[in-house]
Parts: structure tokens; sequence; C-alpha cells
């Protein structure tokens, strides 16, 4: 599979990875979605829940790599083939963070429906509905290379 | 070497056997993840078929949760492990019906 290769308008898309770079932040440091294990054994808990602290935190600085100074200039982006479903995870992570805190006012209903109406936000909403949605366009976008991708090296390899 | 002369504690053997608990791996719906996602996920984590983890997908979707494997323990808990490191909402329950 090649790398694939993103080009975005950096007008359009710069106040957007600004809104989310607190957020990557914060994912750096508290899991998205809190590790869930019936378990009455502290020592196993906490090993569950740093491990996946430790994974989500290298989503996010492969996130913020991707979106780094170079693409800040040039507004182009290269995912390499090993980042792929670290890339997609991290969209996840993203997308669930924008919903408790920008979108938290927004009807779930709404939102899994995609029928939020842009003139009913306000700024800040607005703003996290366009990285919520930026997100979403890059995870299906990673998420069909790859299927594809793996098409393709099978057709190589007949 | 001295022998001991402190008698040997009384042993059993039970000789029925008991089959180990089975567990689910139950995932649940949450507003944000993708179908797309979700199915990926699936088919990722578990080797299902296109159709089998569309069909989970669609149960986590429709019904609000799906149980997308039963089983022992240790395999369970490693399962409800990969699901949280991709950010769905899996949780793991005794199954009732053992």
């Amino acid at each position: 599979m090649k790398p694939i290769e993103i080009r975005l308008d950096l007008n359009s898309v710069k106040p957007l990875l600004d809104h989310i770079e607190p957020i990557l932040d914060s994912l750096s440091d508290e899991l998205v979605v809190p590790g869930n294990l019936p378990d009455d054994d502290d020592l196993l808990e906490n090993f569950w829940e740093e491990g996946l602290l430790e994974s989500q935190r290298g989503e996010m600085d492969t996130i913020k790599a991707l979106f780094g100074e170079s693409f800040r200039e040039t507004g182009r982006a290269v995912m390499d083939i090993d980042q792929v479903d670290t890339v997609i995870k991290a969209c996840s992570a993203i997308r669930l963070k924008l919903r408790e805190t920008s979108l938290q006012d927004i009807p779930d209903s709404d939102l899994e429906q995609g029928q939020v109406e842009l003139e009913d936000l306000d700024s800040d909403q607005r703003i996290g509905y366009g990285a919520y949605m930026l997100f979403a366009s890059l995870q299906e976008l990673a998420i069909t290379q790859m299927e594809h991708g793996d098409l393709d090296d099978q057709d190589g390899a007949n | 070497m001295v022998a001991s002369e402190v008698a040997l504690p009384e042993t059993r053997t039970d000789e029925s056997t008991q089959l180990a608990d089975l567990w689910n791996v139950v995932v649940l719906n949450d507003p944000v993840n993708l179908m797309s996602y979700v199915t990926m996920v699936f088919k990722k984590i578990f080797g299902m078929s296109q159709e089998d983890a569309e069909k989970h997908m669609m149960e986590v979707h429709e019904l609000g949760r799906s149980v997308v494997w039963t089983g022992g323990r240790e395999k369970a808990e490693t399962y409800v492990y990969q699901l949280q490191e991709w950010h769905l909402n899996a949780i793991l329950q005794k199954n009732e019906a053992d």
C-alpha cells in the first residue's frame, strides 16, 4: 500500500487545527473512553489504563506530527502505511472528545444523522463541528485507502 | 533424616468436572463512531467477515449493544482491551445463560 497524501486548504483548516490543539494535549493525559474492567484488582486496573493511555498518547503524537510545521507551511501531509491504524484511532478519539466539549449541547440524534444546522451553532460549536467533520473525512479516507490497499496488495500477489 | 510422626491433613479429590464461566464481550452504542469504522474494527479484532461485522455493527446501532464474542475470561479481557484501544465502548459481562 502506498503512503496516503493529504492536501488541504490551509486557510480553511488552520482554525480547526488550532481548535483541537488543547484537545490533543488533554488526550495525551486522559483517556477519552475510561477503561472499563470489572475487576477488583487495582494493580491490573492500573496496568490496563496505563496501557490504553500510552496507546492514545502515541495517537496524539502522530496527529501532531502529521499536521505539524511542514503541513502548516505547505498544506500537504503524508501518512505512511505503518501510521494508518494509529491515525484512524486518533480520529475516533478526537471526535469523541469534541463531542464531550464543543459539541456537548448538540443532541445525539442530530449528530448521528448529520442533521446539524450550522446557523444554529455559535462560533465555538461551528469550529468544533468543522473539526469533527474534518476528522471523520480523514478517518473515512484512511479506512478506504487501507481496504483498497489490501486489495491492491492481493492483486499484486496473484 | 527424621521421619515425621505428624499426621498428614486429610485430602479429598473432587471428581466432578466444572466448566469455566463464560463471559460476553459487549459493545455499546455511541453517537460518534462511524459505521464504517466500527465495522472495520470488528473485522480487524475478531477476523469477522464483512457481513458478520456489519450485522454486529447494525445491532450496536439499532439495539444499543451487541454481544460480539463469548468465551473464557482471559481471552474476553483481551478483546475488551483491544476494543477500548480502538475507543469503542466495550464491557465484559458474565454469560448468564452459562
